[in-house]
């Protein structure tokens, strides 16, 4: 009896992670630890029911065995389509009905890198940007002043070049939450999937107007803004995902 | 008639040995325990007497000792299991990180 056969005797008593542990161990360990013969007795143990079919209902009973045993927790998100130089973003906002801001924004000004806001911000502001949230800012350059009193409204679209098409993501939204601690006043509204993501709901588009912390109770100073996706994206590759899945017509 | 060696005479003594403790005891409790204290050997021993119960067609002893082996590869890690079998990695970095990734996620211990 040789070693290799002691082996074979030993390894159909391990449950799958301790032969996964056996494949790491040499190559020797590893050629006879990928018999599939072992693992189709874990997965007939695992699953009954395959055993009325003659063969794996993967490639391998391995391959199975590794891919069902366990819930995986952590689903890879694949790479992302689109990239921030496909796009561009129409963004214009009103202050009751005259147009205060109006502009197209290209991706790569709103992809998160390095932007220094102006001094004068406040702590809980600057603190804010700084942190590791996925956030798309852009500096609005003149500042505008909005006056509260009246109804700030903003709607975004977005284009993409590859394919001349756009989708919306914010559709008509009022900027009816002012957020004192941080100097935000802020809009959502809900995203719309492309009908080839049917049950994809309630996940929002969050737009930011970022204010100076001048003091006034009844203008704001706005100096930037901010764009997130925060209920469900919190990384670059996440938000590209959620723009891709957009109903782009 | 071949002589045997004396390791062999060891190996051959050690499975009379447990053949004899089973045949006249019948509680499983004092086996049990008697077994415990009988697989305190060494590795090559171990594996000895593997083969040897593999040639005598000793199916009890045979099925005992290979449970032994797997509950001492049982929930350990690949370097661990080298340590106690005395087994030499010989996987380059690369192919030892390729079977890492295969197993990951799905199979690791938690």
């Amino acid at each position: 009896m040789s070693y290799n056969e002691i082996l074979k005797d030993v390894f159909p008593l391990l449950d799958g992670t301790d032969l996964a542990s056996c494949m790491a161990v040499s190559k020797q360990w590893r050629d006879i630890a990928q018999d599939d013969y072992f693992w189709k007795c874990l997965c007939s143990k695992r699953w009954p029911s395959i055993c009325k079919r003659p063969s794996a209902p993967t490639v391998t009973y391995y391959k199975m065995f590794k891919t069902f045993y366990k819930r995986q927790h952590q689903k890879k998100l694949l790479p992302p389509r689109l990239s921030f130089s496909d796009l561009e973003f129409y963004i214009d906002i009103w202050s009751e009905d005259s147009l205060i801001f109006s502009e197209v924004i290209a991706g790569p000004v709103l992809q998160k890198g390095v932007w220094n806001p102006p001094p004068g911000i406040c702590d809980v502001l600057r603190f804010h940007l700084e942190g590791p949230e996925y956030k798309m800012t852009f500096s609005v350059d003149p500042r505008f002043s909005v006056p509260l009193c009246q109804t700030i409204s903003v709607s975004m679209l977005v284009g993409r070049k590859d394919s001349n098409k756009v989708a919306c993501i914010i559709n008509k939204s009022v900027f009816d939450y002012i957020d004192r601690t941080s100097y935000r006043a802020l809009a959502f509204d809900y995203l719309d999937f492309s009908s080839a993501y049917p049950f994809v709901s309630g996940i929002r588009a969050w737009m930011s107007l970022l204010f100076m912390d001048k003091g006034s109770e009844e203008v704001i100073d706005v100096f930037g803004v901010e764009i997130d996706f925060c209920d469900a994206a919190n990384s670059e590759d996440e938000v590209l995902w959620l723009f891709d899945m957009l109903d782009w017509n | 008639m071949r002589s045997i060696s004396r390791w062999m005479r060891r190996i051959l003594a050690k499975v009379i040995e447990f053949c004899m403790k089973h045949a006249e005891s019948l509680d499983p409790e004092e086996l049990d325990a008697w077994d415990d204290d009988f697989f305190k050997m060494d590795n090559s021993t171990l594996f000895d007497i593997i083969k040897a119960a593999n040639y005598l067609d000793i199916k009890s002893l045979l099925d005992l000792t290979c449970k032994t082996v797997a509950n001492m590869i049982k929930g350990k890690s690949p370097e661990e299991i080298r340590r106690i079998f005395n087994i030499k990695n010989d996987f380059t970095p690369e192919e030892e990180q390729e079977v890492r990734m295969e197993n990951q996620c799905a199979l690791e211990h938690e």
